[in-house]
């Protein structure tokens, strides 16, 4: 045994062992951190059940509704700091961080509670989860319906039977869904034509319409509290749903957070302005670079005189895409936006001056400057492609009488597009998951409007927009309310990695295809 | 794609549709040679164009970048205006100029004030200043805190408080200065009515106060906490009842001169000979002199004493051509007056001396004509010139420090335009440290922002160039064992098909935003090991341990199970290993945190080493930063290994070596230089990572290498500052020298692993 194991140990095995525990550790990180992301990113938009009980730690116990947001073990000697008087086991202990909700009737919408006080525990079938169009969500008991005020007159309904109250409620939603539609339809249509008059008394009228009804509800702690259905963006009962009811939220609140706009502060609701953003800036740097990149690569490998001069040009743009991006972003903010955009308000829009129009941060200059960034990862691709292409094929074409130009266009440039597309494919991952640079180049928090709309002159460049990266910077930095966030900020993180991840595997699966063609090529010839 | 020569076919032959079937081949043959040339040759031309102007466009950034920064290395300027002779006659009390430098004010000994525009000389207005029993002026003394309030003493004993005023009367269109009594000449007056000598003026934190030294050398100060009439003019916050006034006589004290520094708490008092008191003001009965000091110990004499912008340093100019700066540093429980730092500046007596309202500049005038421009904070010297002629008795700064007056003997007066935007910065300050303004010490410190005008920035590179390094060395801490370990493994022991398949897994890291590992860092990871730091710990040991139990265990399995582990599936075996590892580590650590570290090993560590821990700390970064930099290092490292020619080790397995002998001998060696330039280029990235940092920790300037304490870095500092940094302040141009450092530095590093890998790439071509 002894001799064994020394034996083992001279033969180096445990050693590599340990550089595979390596690769296994970096391949569990990676693995660790896209299931984390994808569990937490995904798992936000499910209805999660709602429970009813006294808390006894409080004096005198009081009752909560809410969700489990989050469990955590604490040591219970902090806890004891806090909490003197509760009689604490020892060790650690298990707690909760409760989402109560209804932040504009208590104050506080989150509590950490220890589950050892927490007494009769139940999961109610008529608690109704509320998602608010402000105050965050809602749980409480329906209790009845008024319409202009007066309570609908349901004389058969006994107080425990309000079970029948449920689909009013959802008839009554519809409709307020379908004002607000109406409303956004006019409101669009005033934008576009300016046309004031009869659209502007309906769309009055309507808003006098929404606020028609509202619903009452007992919550915790037993008050009525009143809501006016206009508020309400979604309701529904997460104890009393099957498992094709919940999928049925899941994905409306799926499709909210990508084809919406946000809501309470940007922590609820769609990111459709990011979104939209986040792509028109990757697209416009991809008009910019493509050309640009191909260009340069071109130039530096097929008619750029081969020198240490040329080399030195080579190396310093490879090691461009290694300089920080912060660094891009400090010159696209003194270049671009003070000096270019400066200049060309003086030029062009010396009549809205001081206040500035392209010497300000925008659209444009974050393009450009995202455009430099990525430049070096497309010339280098490209560059690689064209140094890839066996020199049987040129040199064929080059004897067979074409020029220099011909064989590039004929021969050389069809071949090197999949190495072109990887390179665009691998700049566009760059751009849509960096941050740094664009907060410094043209990024806002809240935009009021998108980049491209229908008023002339369609794009505008020189507008600030918003951006998937910077939205999960803000929300995780920023935000009043981090907690009430974090679960949004998770689902915006995973939507980010998951665009950036499927572009950097489809350039790597291109990649790999290319590499096998330019073999089989090589060997043929 | 091939469009665009068939269209030029078509355009110069008319009857090439009826060959439209015939492609290229044949139409290329038809192309006449000399335009298949001439397209040969527009189309070099474009590339190269095009190629170059692209490239240029990327390289653009070192040039614009030095360009931002180059002004801040150029001293000041300083331009001829206009010149008027025999303006006044005599010497002046007060010589100023309104913020937009347009109008000056003279007040000279008689007590005439005379108001002169700028432009052309012209006398605008004229009046006498006298007390309200019509005595004559004997002193004036401007507020230390930049107000534009002065102090006027009078041979009666009275003393007043003035300001003036050139904005036009309302109602009236012309320009007439005039001087103005804001508190409507309420007079101070000295109890034996002897003539004042001396007076210094200060308002600010809620209170005038208003130091006035009678002819008999007894001093009187007189403190008025604001009410309704002084509000507007003396900010708050309040520290007395509002409108209560007080009187402290120093009788025992004999002095010259008097200051009020900007502390409420001290009073300077110099005698003729350059001796100074620093009284303590307490409450009622309480003030005492907590130090004396020689203000010019080498010197015959003191000629000048001025507060500095802010109203905490004392300048004191001395006939040795010297000027010192002093403030009060506190020395343990006391406090005492230090001369902080010596500007040697002549060879004979210093006439003058003016400072600038805002920044810590100050001008010096010599006996002989010699003028310097000095900036105190960094010790620059922007500027220093002589002046011929007649000589100069007088010189004043604009408040905003971009004119000079100069006041001959002969009462004509010389105007200086001052170019004088980056005094604050110097190479020295930048690097080195600097003893601040209310610092106990020189120290190095980076802040630049505050509520208050006449803050004195600090610009010391130092903490942020600290920070940054200390966030690469842990992330590299984290990342260069891993990394390096990964790509001996799959570089070497792998099966190249398991290799092909895992390498693009861990370079999928890379692809990662980093602001989204910075979340998980900072939002995520950090509460996560606030709470479990001893779990932590105990899985830095417990995971490498598990692995060779593991292997040890598997070493054991029967033969046909080993073989399969031997291809490489070691690695869907290890990963349950690891995370089982992970678990027991979480569930040992309370036991084991009660029984050794007494129930917390935070606590422990604080108390028995003094660690201070924050949440947001180096630790996360390194683990974060580390995260995003692994694939860096392991994708070169790997290739380097990779590449390596096989036929090398198979010579030394076939002389008998074992695998892990070969790798440790042969390939790791060969491959060194390539697994060095990984690393390199790996902290290169580390170096300026950004959004990481910002997100994971506190982003506080401190210079500190524990490990769970926060740091601010080079490109947090970046993305911090320069949105609210105004352009082409000196702020933002040492922001750009900041960029420009990280720029340049990454560059070579990158550089460096370049050439390395090349020469590397180089000799493995010829093995």
């Amino acid at each position: 045994m002894n001799g064994g194991a020394s034996s083992w140990f001279r033969s180096g095995a445990p050693w590599i062992w340990l550089n595979a525990g390596a690769v296994a550790a970096c391949l569990a990180m990676v693995f660790g951190l896209l299931l984390l992301l994808g569990i937490k990113g995904l798992g936000h938009f499910w209805p999660k059940p709602v429970l009813q009980g006294t808390y006894l730690a409080m004096d005198p116990p009081i009752s909560v509704i809410g969700e489990i947001a989050e469990s955590e073990t604490v040591d219970a000697e902090l806890l004891r700091i806090s909490d003197p008087g509760l009689p604490l086991p020892d060790a650690a202990v298990e707690r909760h961080l409760l989402k109560l909700g209804n932040r504009d009737i208590t104050g506080n919408d989150f509590a950490w509670i220890l589950p050892e006080f927490l007494d009769e525990v139940e999961y109610p079938e008529r608690i109704v989860t509320l998602e608010r169009r402000e105050w965050g969500n809602f749980y409480g008991y329906l209790t009845g319906i008024s319409q202009n005020g007066e309570p609908i007159a349901q004389p058969e309904m006994l107080p425990e039977e309000t079970g029948a109250l449920w689909p009013e409620l959802q008839r009554r939603l519809d409709r307020v869904r379908q004002l607000r539609q109406e409303i956004e339809q006019i409101e669009r249509s005033i934008i576009a034509d300016m046309n004031f008059g009869a659209e502007r008394l309906r769309l009055l009228e309507l808003n006098h319409q929404l606020q028609r009804d509202s619903a009452i509800f007992r919550i915790a702690g037993g008050s009525a509290v009143e809501l006016p259905m206009a508020d309400i963006v979604r309701a529904y009962r997460p104890n009393a749903m099957n498992w094709f009811e919940s999928m049925r939220v899941y994905l409306s609140r799926l499709l909210e957070f990508l084809t919406d706009d946000p809501r309470e502060s940007y922590t609820e609701g769609g990111l459709l302005p990011a979104i939209y953003g986040t792509a028109m800036m990757v697209l416009l740097m991809s008009v910019i670079v493509t050309p640009l990149g191909v260009l340069a690569a071109v130039y530096l490998s097929e008619y750029a005189p081969k020198g240490w001069l040329t080399r030195a040009i080579r190396v310093s743009v490879n090691n461009l895409a290694g300089v920080p991006s912060i660094v891009y972003g400090m010159f696209g903010l003194g270049f671009f936006i003070y000096l270019a955009g400066g200049e060309i308000d003086r030029l062009f829009y010396s009549e809205s001056l001081p206040a500035p129009t392209f010497g300000t941060p925008g659209l444009l200059w974050a393009s450009l400057t995202l455009a430099l960034l990525t430049l070096p990862v497309v010339i280098v691709a490209t560059e690689e492609g064209l140094a890839n292409i066996p020199a049987s094929l040129r040199e064929g074409s080059l004897a067979l009488g074409a020029t220099k130009f011909e064989t590039l266009w004929r021969i050389i440039l069809p071949l090197a597009r999949p190495s072109m597309l990887t390179g665009l494919i691998l700049a566009v991952a760059r751009a849509a998951g960096e941050v740094a640079p664009l907060m410094l180049v043209g990024v806002v928090k809240l935009a009021p409007s998108l980049p491209l709309d229908t008023e002339f002159p369609y794009l505008h460049l020189e507008q600030q927009f918003m951006h998937l990266g910077y939205y999960v910077y803000d929300l995780a930095t920023q935000s009043p309310n981090v907690e009430a966030a974090m679960s949004q900020t998770f689902a915006a993180a995973f939507l980010l990695v998951a665009v950036v991840t499927a572009l950097n595997l489809s350039a790597v699966v291109l990649r790999g295809r290319l590499r096998e063609r330019y073999r089989a090529m090589d060997a043929g010839s | 794609m091939a469009s665009h020569p068939t269209q030029e076919k078509n355009s110069s032959n008319p009857d090439a549709v009826s060959r439209k079937q015939v492609r290229n081949q044949t139409e290329q043959q038809l192309r006449p040679a000399a335009r298949r040339r001439f397209w040969d040759r527009v189309v070099r031309i474009v590339v190269s164009i095009g190629g170059l102007g692209t490239i240029s466009a990327i390289l653009l950034i070192f040039f614009y970048l030095v360009y931002e920064v180059l002004p801040l290395f150029r001293g000041a300027d300083m331009t001829e205006g206009e010149f008027f002779p025999e303006l006044s006659e005599g010497s002046a009390r007060l010589l100023e100029t309104d913020t937009a430098a347009e109008v000056a004010l003279r007040i000279d000994e008689e007590g005439r004030a005379e108001f002169y525009d700028l432009s052309n000389g012209e006398l605008l207005a004229a009046e006498s200043l006298t007390s309200n029993n019509g005595a004559q002026l004997t002193t004036i003394a401007e507020d230390s805190a930049g107000s534009g309030l002065f102090a006027a003493g009078f041979a009666d004993g009275e003393a007043l408080i003035a300001s003036w005023n050139a904005a036009p009367e309302p109602g009236a269109d012309a320009v007439s200065p005039r001087l103005e009594f804001p508190f409507d000449r309420q007079p101070y007056q000295l109890p034996e009515n002897e003539p004042v000598r001396a007076l210094a003026l200060r308002t600010g934190q809620g209170r005038v106060g208003i130091a006035v030294v009678g002819a008999n050398g007894r001093s009187v100060l007189f403190e008025e906490y604001a009410n309704a009439a002084t509000a507007g003019l003396v900010a708050a916050p309040l520290t007395g009842a509002s409108g209560d006034r007080r009187e402290l006589a120093f009788d025992a004290l004999s002095a010259d001169r008097i200051l009020l520094p900007q502390d409420p708490r001290w009073m300077f008092l110099i005698s003729g000979s350059g001796e100074l008191n620093l009284v303590e003001l307490g409450p009622e009965g309480q003030t005492r002199i907590a130090d004396t000091v020689s203000l010019a110990p080498d010197a015959e004499r003191l000629t000048d004493v001025r507060l500095l912008a802010g109203g905490m340093s004392l300048l004191a100019a001395d006939s040795g051509g010297g000027i010192g700066q002093w403030f009060v540093v506190r020395e343990g429980d006391s406090s005492r007056m230090r001369e902080v730092r010596r500007f040697a500046l002549f060879d004979n007596a210093i006439t003058a001396i003016d400072v600038e309202q805002d920044r810590r500049n100050f001008i010096a005038l010599g006996e002989e004509g010699e003028l310097a421009l000095i900036n105190t904070t960094a010790e620059t010297e922007s500027l220093r010139r002589s002046f011929d002629g007649p000589a100069i008795h007088d010189v004043a700064l604009a408040p905003t420090g971009d004119l000079l007056l100069l006041e001959n003997e002969q009462g004509g007066l010389a105007l200086w335009r001052l170019d004088n935007p980056y005094a604050e910065f110097s190479l020295s300050a930048l690097w080195t440290e600097t003893w601040y303004e209310s610092y106990p010490e020189p120290a190095l410190v980076w802040q630049t922002t505050a509520a208050d005008d006449a803050f004195e920035p600090k610009y010391s590179l130092a903490p942020l160039t600290f920070g940054t390094l200390k966030a690469a060395l842990y992330a590299m801490l984290f990342a260069a064992p891993l990394a390096v370990c990964a790509a001996v493994f799959t570089g070497y022991f792998m099966s190249r098909a398991l290799r092909r398949q895992v390498k693009p897994l861990i370079e999928l890291m890379e692809a990662l935003p980093t602001v989204v590992i910075g979340f998980l860092a900072g939002l995520w990871l950090a509460p996560l090991v606030d709470a479990n730091l001893g779990a932590l710990t105990l899985a830095v040991l417990l995971l490498p341990a598990s692995v060779l139990v593991a292997s040890a265990a598997m070493m054991r399995l029967p033969e046909q199970f080993g073989a399969l582990l031997r291809e490489g599936w070691q690695l869907g075996a290890l990963i349950p290993v690891l995370v089982l590892a992970c678990w027991l580590a979480w569930l040992l650590a309370p036991p084991m945190e009660s029984l050794f570290f007494d129930g917390s090993f935070r606590d422990w560590l604080s108390l028995r080493f003094g660690l201070d821990y924050v949440s947001r700390n180096a630790m996360i970064v390194g683990i974060a930063m580390g995260f995003a930099v692994i694939p860096a290092i392991y994708s070169i490292a790997d290739d380097a290994i990779f590449t390596v020619p096989r036929h090398l080790s198979y010579g030394a397995l076939a002389l008998g070596a074992t695998s892990w002998q070969t790798m440790v001998w042969l390939i790791f060696p060969a491959a060194a230089p390539g697994v060095l330039s990984a690393l390199m280029i790996g902290f290169g990235r580390a170096l300026g990572e950004t959004m990481i940092v910002l997100m994971a920790t506190g982003n506080t300037p401190i210079m500190d290498m524990n490990l769970f304490e926060g740091m601010r870095t080079l490109a947090a500092n970046l993305a911090i500052e320069i949105p609210e940094s105004e352009v082409g302040s000196t702020h933002y141009r040492i922001l750009f020298l900041a960029s420009l450092v990280l720029l340049l530095f990454t560059f070579l590093i990158n550089s460096i692993a370049e050439l390395v890998r090349q020469r590397l790439r180089k000799r493995y071509r010829m093995i």
